[in-house]
């Protein structure tokens, strides 16, 4: 009785496998509500850093369509007057509260419904501050047990984004800002 | 004399600036809690003004300055991979509304003692509308409380 149980519950994990990968390999398109973006500033003078874990990014294995959004807003520093600076002087997130990606993929060489690590070139814009700028950068992607993480590093210049930093506190910040993406990606049904 | 009054007002001077630069510097993070708010809204209310004309409800409400206190009863709530507390609020709109509550904020009303259909009020600021997949107004530096 009991070995016939083991075996059921076997067939059922067994079945709930495959049904994940047939869902995740049929699945055209891919997508998180909580991406992960980190802004990193380091200087001698001292290490900014700020978090967003509210972005959504979508991405469509078929087009290559890659588009990624963040609210300026819902970034977290360490510091509230760091915070507030970032809000009212730096980004005027009144006035500019978005900041999006849109871009390509090649993601014809990813199987996202078998465990592997991929590396993607994805090139687009940022659009930031108002401003829109191209960006390109290697995205991986590891497919591990059904969990599909994609992450991504690149470097921008605030002042390419018409980020004016006062001189007394240009010293403590860079003028290259290494922008992290991380995200858990769903298949979209 | 006069000299040594002139020294000590600088000095008292440059004590009053460094003090209140060293606590602008570390003054802690805060909620909305203590805030009087600009707007009382309910969820569904706010995610109207966005639906309806998103240009215009942006131009009112995501300001720093602005802050609201909004009804509304809870969708969902989990935590997130920044272990950031969110509280979904129903709206009869496309668009929820998702309260962030950041960790180990000790005036944020204790989110986690909520659960769905509670009827809630949440203090806050609006960081705006995110996503086009599935968009949601995201309101940050929030307190919640029950109705």
């Amino acid at each position: 009785m009991r070995i016939l149980k083991i075996t059921t519950m076997k067939k059922i994990l067994l079945f709930a496998v495959i049904a994940l990968a047939a869902n995740v390999s049929n699945a055209q398109r891919f997508f998180s509500k909580s991406a992960h973006v980190r802004f990193f500033s380091h200087t001698s003078a001292e290490d900014i850093k700020a978090d967003n874990y509210k972005c959504e990014i979508v991405l469509d294995k078929t087009t290559g369509n890659v588009q990624f959004s963040s609210l300026i807003k819902m970034f977290e520093f360490e510091k509230a007057l760091m915070q507030e600076h970032f809000n009212e002087n730096y980004l005027e997130s009144d006035t500019y509260p978005k900041a999006t990606f849109k871009g390509k993929g090649d993601f014809s060489g990813v199987n996202f419904g078998v465990d592997g690590n991929y590396n993607v070139n994805v090139a687009g814009q940022i659009t930031m501050h108002g401003v829109t700028k191209d960006v390109s950068a290697t995205a991986n992607i590891k497919i591990a047990g059904g969990k599909i993480d994609g992450s991504t590093k690149f470097y921008i210049n605030p002042r390419d984004y018409n980020v004016k930093i006062p001189d007394v506190v240009k010293g403590q910040i860079s003028d290259k800002i290494e922008v992290t993406v991380k995200a858990t990606l769903q298949p979209l049904k | 004399m006069k000299k040594k009054i002139i020294i000590i007002t600088l000095l008292a001077i440059l004590a009053i600036v460094g003090g209140v630069a060293y606590y602008e510097w570390n003054k802690p993070k805060e909620t909305a809690k203590d805030v009087t708010p600009t707007f009382i809204l309910t969820a569904d209310e706010l995610a109207l003004a966005f639906a309806q004309d998103s240009i215009k409800a942006g131009a009112t409400y995501i300001k720093d300055a602005v802050s609201f206190e909004i009804q509304g009863a809870i969708d969902t709530t989990y935590v997130n991979e920044g272990n950031e507390t969110v509280i979904v609020l129903k709206t009869n709109q496309e668009t929820p509304v998702s309260c962030y509550f950041i960790p180990n904020q000790a005036d944020n009303g204790n989110p986690a003692q909520f659960n769905k259909n509670d009827n809630v009020v949440v203090k806050g600021y609006c960081g705006g509308i995110n996503g086009d997949m599935f968009p949601e107004i995201q309101m940050t530096k929030c307190y919640i409380r029950k109705k």
